[in-house]
């Protein structure tokens, strides 16, 4: 029982994190990711509300890092907010998103930058452990094509 | 100039600035050099600056105020917001009087106000709405600017991160709603309107310095005083009164129009700066700012990073954070306005939000559209020190 029980409890702590306002999150296309390669990150809002999104490195109310702006699925408000980025060297992160909520007369919001919780451990293994993990009969088949070409190159100056 | 140095500084890393002047790696000898140069006015060391309370009161010039004894003291910011956590250590015994005003509207909104009765009154009424929505939190960050007790927090590195107004005591007027739609949690401003007026009644009892309003709406390019006629007479009341109503011009980037209510005339209206700059963080996210605006003060240093201040965690634990934005600002100038009520109790108010600029620092707003637009940072150490000039009518003065 006692396994069960210890599966239960990380189960209600995972559930106690929840998105920093009912109806906005951020999601990353891929996780586990590989280091050099396209991460689409997203902040999605229903309904929509986002006026600005920021996708930034760090915690709900912790200091952060600015990673880029997400560009606005259309004009504010708008129901989603992405950025690509393949800048991340391997390792764990965690990334939340800042944003503007819109906001229009008579309703009024706090003046301040929203955030949502980070992705959890958003991670990009390293290079070796990446390499292992991905098919890589393609950048193979080149390599054995770039060492064909050189040889036959190496073999026509001979000639 | 920099040939009369003895040294190689002048090699390792100057940057020369458009004003006269320039940033230099120097040592010691250099300096003295610098010093005694016909050339130089002024040499002062460069300074990081953090997004902490300790370096707002730095940039406030808090310590000046704190050595001749003004904190606030004997006086109250009322803080109308999403409530206000009483017992976060930071905020031990600062709160005087509690308030809610939050209308429901059946299929509409939900009212926060506690047990859900608006209006709720007394001891518990303005405390936080629901923690599990990070919205809610956001009154506690507030009033941790303007009265925050605690120099060392737990678990940071930073020390002498008080709020502005130690000394002051806060009023907590819970104001937002649960709209039922979209589960955000908004304010209206009839509700508002209920507590302006609640606060102009609590002015019989209690010494009220300011009203801090950290929300806001839209942008407007002119003053709007008829978008709620009623509101904006409410605001009018309190000055008429002495009482400074505060508001934050709202984080849209704008460099030529600001937020309601903050766009009202008789609203002092607060723009945020990051380090000596306009805050700018990103395009989308940054202070709004046009000459409506009346002070800039501390509102992030950008990159994310906000104000550390009391927060309150989803399981409603007091913890802290860093917000950023125009709400962190207004607070800033609020907790001013009291102290600078301690030093000059009986003064109009035209006089201390004068006295707000005397011997404050100026920002320029640099982005496209602001015009070079001037404002003026305030600093308590020369606010202190205002002094109003007697009126002379055109005419009776000797000119030169």
């Amino acid at each position: 029982m006692k396994p069960l029980i210890a599966c239960c409890f990380a189960f209600l702590s995972a559930l106690s994190v929840l998105p920093a306002l009912a109806g906005e999150f951020v999601t990353s296309s891929c996780n586990p990711c590989i280091a050099g390669e396209p991460i689409t990150l997203e902040i999605v809002s229903s309904p929509p509300l986002l006026q600005a999104a920021h996708f930034v490195l760090g915690e709900r109310g912790g200091p952060g890092t600015l990673i880029g702006v997400g560009t606005l699925s259309g004009t504010p408000p708008a129901s989603q907010a992405v950025l690509v980025i393949s800048s991340l060297a391997p390792g764990t992160y965690r990334i939340r998103a800042d944003y503007v909520a819109y906001c229009l007369p008579p309703d009024l919001c706090p003046a301040v930058v929203q955030q949502t919780d980070a992705i959890t451990q958003l991670v990009l293994p390293s290079g070796a452990a990446a390499a292992m993990s991905i098919p890589t009969l393609d950048s193979w088949a080149l390599a054995i094509l770039a060492l064909v070409v050189g040889y036959a190159g190496l073999r026509s100056r001979r000639s | 100039m920099l040939q009369a140095l003895p040294s190689t500084s002048r090699d390792r890393h100057t940057i020369r600035f458009r004003v006269p002047g320039l940033s230099i790696i120097a040592s010691r000898a250099d300096l003295e050099v610098l010093v005694n140069h016909p050339d130089v006015s002024l040499v002062s060391a460069a300074r990081d600056l953090e997004p902490l309370l300790s370096t707002s009161n730095v940039t406030m010039d808090t310590p000046a105020a704190y050595g001749k004894g003004f904190t606030g003291s004997g006086w109250n910011v009322a803080i109308i917001d999403t409530g206000v956590m009483s017992s976060h250590p930071f905020l031990q015994g600062r709160v005087v009087s509690e308030a809610c005003f939050s209308t429901a509207i059946p299929s509409v909104k939900e009212s926060l106000c506690p047990s859900g009765i608006s209006p709720s009154f007394g001891t518990g009424a303005g405390v936080n709405c629901d923690p599990s929505n990070s919205t809610c939190a956001h009154g506690t960050h507030v009033a941790g600017i303007v009265a925050g007790q605690v120099d060392c927090i737990p678990g940071w590195s930073e020390c002498g991160g008080h709020g502005i107004a130690a000394g002051a005591g806060l009023i907590a007027i819970q104001v937002f709603h649960r709209a039922l739609a979209s589960g955000l949690i908004k304010a209206s401003d009839a509700d508002i309107l209920q507590a302006l007026e609640h606060i102009y009644q609590l002015r019989a009892t209690h010494n009220i310095a300011a009203v801090n309003l950290s929300l806001g709406a839209g942008l407007y390019d002119l003053y709007c005083d008829l978008l709620n006629p009623a509101l904006s007479q409410a605001v009018e009341n309190l000055v008429a009164a002495g009482i400074a109503v505060v508001a934050s011009t709202g984080n849209l980037n704008s460099p030529a129009a600001i937020g309601y209510p903050a766009c009202i005339s008789s609203i002092t209206a607060v723009s945020g700066s990051s380090g000596d700059g306009i805050w700018t963080d990103a395009p989308g996210v940054g202070s709004n700012n046009s000459w409506m605006v009346d002070a800039i003060a501390p509102a992030a240093r950008g990159n994310g990073y906000g104000i550390l201040s009391a927060y309150i965690s989803f399981s409603g634990n007091p913890v802290y954070a860093h917000l950023a934005g125009t709400s962190a600002a207004a607070p800033h100038v609020s907790a001013a306005l009291a102290i600078l009520r301690q030093r000059f109790p009986t003064q109009s108010l035209p006089f201390l939000t004068g006295a707000l600029t005397n011997g404050s620092a100026i920002i320029v707003d640099t982005r496209i559209g602001a015009n070079g637009l001037l404002k003026r940072r305030p600093r308590l150490g020369g606010a202190l020190e205002f002094r109003s000039r007697p009126y002379v009518p055109f005419g009776g003065e000797d000119w030169p």
